[in-house]
């Protein structure tokens, strides 16, 4: 059996609601949100949402710094000895710059005709949009219409998000999916999140506007203000956000 | 915002399964199962088909911006042809009965013709 590690709090943190399989591995002022993984068991994408899922949660009690899915330790105490002992001065500063605040994302859906019509009546250019005759002409045709559909859509995202821009600390742009389609997390003052659930709520409809959160704030994990020369520990992304 | 949407959650999980803290110096404290897991990282992938949906949008665009021009009505979009009623491959040419016209409308694989911002 081994322990499923969910995210670093503070050890005071208001506990899990019963019924949840959570609980906290406290060493000093700092906790360990961790549940218990069963033997031979393979972790799969309702664990991966499950986590996430309890992360949501526990966000709303206090800053949380989420670990990586799947990560685990063999014991309690390897938690403390290999976690918040040598990490705490960096989680603590994590833990700090993070206290009040939560990351929301916000998904826009362009219609793809309106945009590509948009990107045609404003083009200055347009036989850029002209494929050649051959396969290449025709990549960097299509390069060139999807680089001014995204040029586009993040300006028109800029002005359509920008009630939300005004309340959040900082803010990112996610991977995206579809030229037409921005992503975006803010990371902004738990206090907020019902001016920022009505700015997203106001948008137009036929955005197909999405507002998820209040979510851990994996995209704004920065080094934080730790002293100790063992830096074993370090927020990560595939993307460097 | 009692409680986060279903689905957006899933869709942050997407984007959100290899962020984290990593413990990276340990063989106490150890990340599992990523590997093994089947969930999509979703990114654009720029395939030529979008990039072929993309021109053909374009293409139609300017056979009506120069309908417009002339005066002419543009044709029926044949049914079943190509993505959201374009007109098919990129190579095929614009159907020529689109209406008489005092310049050839050229097919798509044809040398670019000069679309400045004055022909608007």
């Amino acid at each position: 059996m081994r322990l499923n590690l969910h995210g670093v709090a503070w050890a005071g943190h208001p506990p899990p609601h019963e019924g949840t399989p959570l609980r906290l591995v406290a060493w000093q002022d700092l906790a360990v949100i961790v549940s218990e993984l069963p033997s031979g068991h393979v972790l799969n994408e309702q664990d991966a949402l499950a986590h996430l899922d309890m992360l949501c949660a526990l966000v709303r009690n206090g800053p949380v710094v989420p670990f990586r899915f799947g990560t685990t330790a063999a014991d309690a105490s390897d938690i403390r000895t290999e976690v918040l002992a040598p990490g705490a001065a960096r989680l603590r500063g994590q833990l700090d710059r993070l206290d009040g605040l939560v990351e929301v994302h916000v998904y826009l859906r362009f219609e793809e005709d309106a945009a590509l019509r948009t990107v045609f009546e404003e083009g200055t250019d347009r036989r850029r949009f002209v494929a050649g005759p051959d396969l290449g002409g025709q990549i960097r045709a299509g390069e060139e219409i999807a680089r001014r559909l995204v040029t586009w859509r993040r300006a028109t995202s800029d002005a359509l998000l920008a009630p939300v821009s005004e309340v959040a600390r900082n803010e990112v742009p996610l991977a995206e999916r579809e030229h037409t389609e921005e992503r975006r997390a803010f990371l902004i003052p738990h206090s907020e999140l019902e001016t920022v659930r009505t700015a997203v709520a106001e948008l137009p409809h036929n955005l197909g506007a999405e507002l998820v959160g209040p979510l851990p704030a994996y995209s704004f994990l920065t080094e934080s203000t730790g002293t100790e020369a063992n830096r074993h520990s370090a927020p990560a992304s595939r993307w460097g956000w | 915002m009692s409680s986060p949407v279903t689905g957006g959650l899933a869709e942050a999980l997407n984007i959100l399964l290899d962020k984290g803290l990593v413990i990276d110096a340990s063989v106490r404290v150890s990340v599992i199962g990523i590997e093994i897991l089947a969930i999509e990282i979703k990114v654009v992938i720029a395939s030529v088909d979008t990039y072929v949906r993309y021109l053909e949008a374009m293409l139609r665009l300017e056979v009506a911006r120069r309908d417009a021009n002339n005066g002419t009505t543009p044709p029926a979009v044949p049914a079943g042809q190509g993505l959201a009623g374009t007109y098919g491959l990129l190579t095929t040419s614009v159907p020529v009965a689109v209406a008489p016209s005092p310049q050839p409308v050229p097919a798509m694989a044809a040398p670019a013709p000069a679309t400045g911002p004055e022909e608007k």
